[in-house]
């Protein structure tokens, strides 16, 4: 799955079932936040939680803030969870400052992430 | 003063590779690397809501000017049609959209609409006019002192 301005790696999380991992590689945008909502859509509707590795995210707008909110409350709708990890300094501002901490959960490595799923189960 | 002016036809095909480049040359007139990203996600806001709201006939055009002062950049993104539009309401919107914290139980609304919003907090002024001709967004941001 891959395009010029992103690149997508699916994975199981540490082998727990109902729990995805999509590590993002590149920029999400206009162009590449519906290619990465199209990945999505199957995955929300058959997982119990959600967790986007945004390590080697490079840059996002706000149609990429759109769809992590869109990951959120569709997750969050059927009881499910959605988890951010790590993203690069520049993003946790944006992030910040467009008042998604009210709503994510920010982790800073996909351990920390995939640990607090099984506290909260 | 240098300055860079861009016209192009409404495509979001342009956006990347414009707020890459306009970010990189405000990287080498000595912004730091969190200003630049700031100019990156401005370029990509006003010239993408330029290309989708303002630009409905496929003959529109959107026009970017970049002014590079010794501690600032001037940037102004202009189109030529679309639908006039309520800069108060707009704004007001996207502010609420940034601060709602939803009761428990509620979610919170995935729509767009914070963009604008989100530019206006990157920059350092902001003004933006709108009518039959077109809108035109002009923003100021202002480069930190050199640290040496």
């Amino acid at each position: 799955m891959e395009n010029k301005g992103i690149k997508l790696e699916i994975k199981d999380a540490g082998g727990k079932t109902g729990v995805k991992l999509i590590v993002i590689d590149g920029e999400l945008d206009a162009m590449t936040s519906v290619q990465l909502e199209r990945v999505v859509e199957p995955i929300i509707n058959k997982e119990k939680c959600l967790i986007f590795d945004c390590t080697n995210l490079k840059y996002m707008n706000t149609a990429g803030l759109v769809l992590l909110l869109k990951c959120y409350t569709n997750m969050k709708r059927k009881n499910g969870d959605f988890i951010i990890v790590n993203p690069n300094k520049l993003i946790y501002e944006i992030l910040d400052l467009s008042g998604m901490f009210n709503f994510f959960k920010v982790y800073n490595t996909r351990e920390e992430a995939i640990s607090s799923i099984k506290e909260n189960a | 003063m240098d300055w860079l002016n861009m016209e192009l036809s409404p495509n979001l095909a342009f956006v990347a590779g414009i707020r890459t480049c306009v970010s990189r040359i405000a990287y080498n007139f000595g912004f730091n690397e969190r200003e630049a990203y700031h100019i990156e996600m401005v370029v990509d806001e006003l010239c993408s809501n330029a290309i989708e709201y303002g630009s409905k006939k496929k003959s529109g055009k959107v026009r970017l000017e970049c002014k590079f002062f010794k501690n600032r950049m001037e940037l102004t993104v202009r189109d030529y049609g679309g639908k006039k539009f309520d800069v108060d309401e707009v704004l007001e919107r996207g502010d609420r959209l940034i601060r709602s914290k939803p009761p428990a139980g509620h979610l919170p609304e995935a729509t767009r609409g914070r963009g604008l919003s989100i530019v206006r907090k990157l920059v350092d002024r902001f003004d933006i006019k709108t009518g039959k001709s077109g809108t035109l967004v002009m923003i100021v941001k202002k480069r930190s002192p050199d640290e040496s």
